[in-house]
């Protein structure tokens, strides 16, 4: 009898690609949202970008601390001072993009610019930072010329003929030592990585919507009653009507992922736990298409109402608007949307690095809250013998 | 093949049905006749199982009532309101309630092509149901009832809106269907329809059965006297006989006829007689 479950739910998403506003609605307005607010964010955050350092000084010479006077000045670098142990901590944990130590006799080795043990500074910045870590190297380069170099050439450029002045060649006063720290990161690794989660839900509601709204129209149309007549039981048919609504959301899912891995670098952190995060979500919105699908008589009805919930879900879920920019009580009160468990899953398993217990709250949150509607959705279901 | 017992079904204040029992035997075309709110649909629907009776009881083929799955497999349904997928092609239509019906493979696409072929939509199948029209709609409709070659079909007036020409090749299939043994309940409005398919009809209203025999003891326990209309030259002659033939010859010794014309009653006169009323305004 499994096949019959697989006939309903074939039929029904054949219908719904056939049906040309719902394939819209289902993928490529998701899609539209998840590169339009992609966009948008991008260059928000790209516009107020400087690289944050933690700086240690082991030296505590006075050579030193001019050197670190002028890395503040500079501006290009936000700066804060730490002990070696705190910097490490600090980048491991992705609080800082880097840190930068100028070793102990530092100071001592200033004479030396020349010789085999010039004055040593070691980096530590996460591998997948490349760009950024060059940036910090040539800093450091730029201000160690200023700091040592600029009496000597003051003192002997006039005896050099000009191609050899020391600034133009690829000589360094200093030793940099670049240590790699790999990050844990917590942080979006672009305004993709908040769009497509956000995107995805517009997707999953349309999804819902179609279904729900197509479940009606099956009692309108009076082909519920055919399937009644048919020599299937009534699990079969919502078990049908339910498996086409969950591998629809689910592989709408995985497509608008995989979009946004090719076209946007959205990489998963954790692949498994988006793989199970789009599980769960695609439980629970069978459940609201279920609970939808009861919601009016006729198909305006259902999808008026039906978008109407579905609506105060993503505003109040984090759908229209990202939950940090809401204010802190609207973001306790959105906890009672399903959009906003479904985003954290996604999130989650997307860059905020939740480890499997974690994410255990959102999957069953979303698993609760999709057999619960799905029950209530079965209770009110008005089958065509019901009078 | 069918045992109907006293069914029984009220909607509201309504009663839909009032008491019917009937029996259809095997390879039997049993017609249901009666005008608009009689209870046809009602009692095919029960006998469908997607209504439930109040009380009484439907025996399917030996197998039991029909709310059980595997009784459901012995029945085809044509709904009176067209149920079709409006999205699909006819050919997919049927694919899917064949498939409903446990057929796959060859066996499927065997008897979706025989059923295409039965309601001539073969050429058509490929279009999607929204670009047919109605009586093309009720034929895929009927077709849908087919697939799955029950021994039972329930035929909630097939032939709606379905031209002449077509209409008449539908019944010479649904004949066809009678002869290698299948049942079906028809029901309709049009009295040469069943007259012309039944073998037994019921007539029904207010949910009740007013007379249940074969076309011609209907006629002939309920349909008065033939009607026979002589034309003379000087005047037209208009006599109620229960042998017309008789009569002819005797209005024939009476004097010269320019024209003759005999109307047996039919099933339209057996239900004014029954009802005082006609079953079609
Ligand atoms: N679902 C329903 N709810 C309420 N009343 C109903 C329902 N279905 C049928 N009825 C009523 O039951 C009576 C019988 O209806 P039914 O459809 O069986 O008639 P019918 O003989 O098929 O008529 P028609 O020739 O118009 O198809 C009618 O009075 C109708 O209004
Ligand atoms: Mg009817």
């Amino acid at each position: 009898m499994r096949k019959v479950v697989t006939a309903i739910a074939v039929n029904d998403m054949r219908l719904l690609l056939r049906d040309k506003g719902g394939a819209f609605v289902t993928f490529v307005f998701p899609l539209a949202y998840c590169i339009f607010f992609g966009l948008i964010f991008a260059t928000q955050s790209m516009s107020s970008r400087s690289i944050d350092m933690v700086l240690v000084d082991e030296d505590q010479s006075q050579q030193s601390a001019s050197f670190v006077q002028l890395l503040k000045k500079s501006g290009a670098i936000e700066l804060t001072m730490a002990s070696r142990e705190q910097a490490i901590d600090q980048v491991r944990r992705a609080k800082t993009a880097a840190y930068v130590i100028i070793t102990k006799g530092f100071g001592q080795a200033l004479p030396r610019v020349l010789g085999e043990d010039r004055p040593k500074i070691v980096i530590g910045i996460d591998p997948a930072r490349a760009a950024e870590s060059e940036m910090v190297k040539g800093l450091i380069t730029k201000f160690a010329f200023e700091l040592f170099y600029t009496p000597i050439i003051l003192r002997i450029s006039g005896d050099l003929p000009n191609d050899q002045h020391p600034t133009k060649t690829n000589f360094s006063p200093i030793e940099i030592e670049t240590t790699e720290i790999v990050q844990t990161r917590t942080g979006p690794a672009s305004s993709y990585d908040i769009s497509f989660p956000q995107g995805i839900i517009w997707g999953v509601l349309g999804c819902c919507a179609s279904f729900g709204i197509s479940l009606v129209n099956e009692r309108t149309t009076g082909t519920l009653s055919r399937l009644l007549v048919a020599p299937i039981s009534r699990t079969h048919i919502l078990a049908g009507k339910a498996l086409a609504c969950f591998t629809s959301t689910l592989v709408l899912g995985m497509v608008l992922f995989f979009v946004g891995w090719l076209a946007f670098s959205v990489i998963p952190q954790s692949p498994i736990h988006l793989a199970i995060s789009l599980l769960a979500i695609s439980i629970a919105f069978v459940g609201i298409m279920m609970f939808i699908s009861i919601l009016g008589k006729t198909e305006r009805a259902v999808s008026g109402m039906g978008w109407a919930v579905l609506l105060a879900m993503a505003m109040i879920g984090g759908g229209m608007v990202p939950r940090f920019f809401m204010p802190h009580w609207m973001q306790s009160l959105s906890a009672i949307s399903p959009v906003s468990w479904a985003i954290k899953a996604m999130e989650g398993a997307v860059w905020r690095g939740f480890s499997t217990s974690e994410m255990l709250l959102p999957w069953s949150v979303l698993v609760g809250i999709g057999l619960l509607f799905f029950a209530i959705g079965i209770r009110g279901f008005s089958w065509p013998d019901k009078g | 093949m069918l045992q109907v017992e006293n069914l029984y079904k009220r909607f509201g204040t309504i009663q839909a049905v009032a008491g019917l029992s009937f029996n259809a035997r095997q390879g039997e075309i049993l017609g249901l006749l009666g005008p608009n709110g009689a209870g046809k649909s009602t009692c095919i629907n029960m006998v469908a199982g997607l209504l439930h009776a109040d009380s009484g009881q439907i025996n399917v083929g030996g197998l039991g009532s029909p709310s059980l799955p595997a009784v459901r497999q012995k029945i085809g349904v044509a709904p009176q309101a067209l149920a079709l997928y409006e999205g699909l092609t006819g050919e997919e239509n049927l694919r899917f309630f064949g498939k409903l019906a446990g057929l796959s493979g060859k066996v499927l696409r065997d008897r979706v092509s025989w059923t295409l072929e039965f309601v001539l939509l073969m050429d058509r199948k490929d279009d999607r149901l929204k670009t047919y029209s109605g009586g093309m709609k009720r034929r895929i409709n009927l077709a849908a009832a087919l697939v799955h070659d029950p021994p039972l079909l329930l035929l909630d007036e097939p032939t709606v809106g379905v031209d002449p020409q077509s209409r008449n090749a539908l019944f010479e299939n649904v004949l066809a269907l009678k002869s290698q043994g299948r049942t079906v309940i028809y029901t309709t409005h049009y009295m040469e329809e069943a007259e012309k398919l039944c073998d037994r009809v019921g007539i029904i209203d207010h949910g009740a059965f007013l007379a249940f025999d074969s076309v011609d003891k209907l006629i002939e326990s309920h349909g008065g006297k033939s009607m026979v209309t002589v034309m003379r030259h000087d005047s037209q002659v208009q006599i109620e006989s229960d042998d017309p033939i008789a009569e002819c010859v005797r209005l024939q010794q009476e004097g010269e006829i320019l024209s003759l014309r005999v109307d047996r009653p039919d099933l339209e006169r057996v239900f004014l007689n029954l009802t005082g009323r006609a079953m079609r305004d």
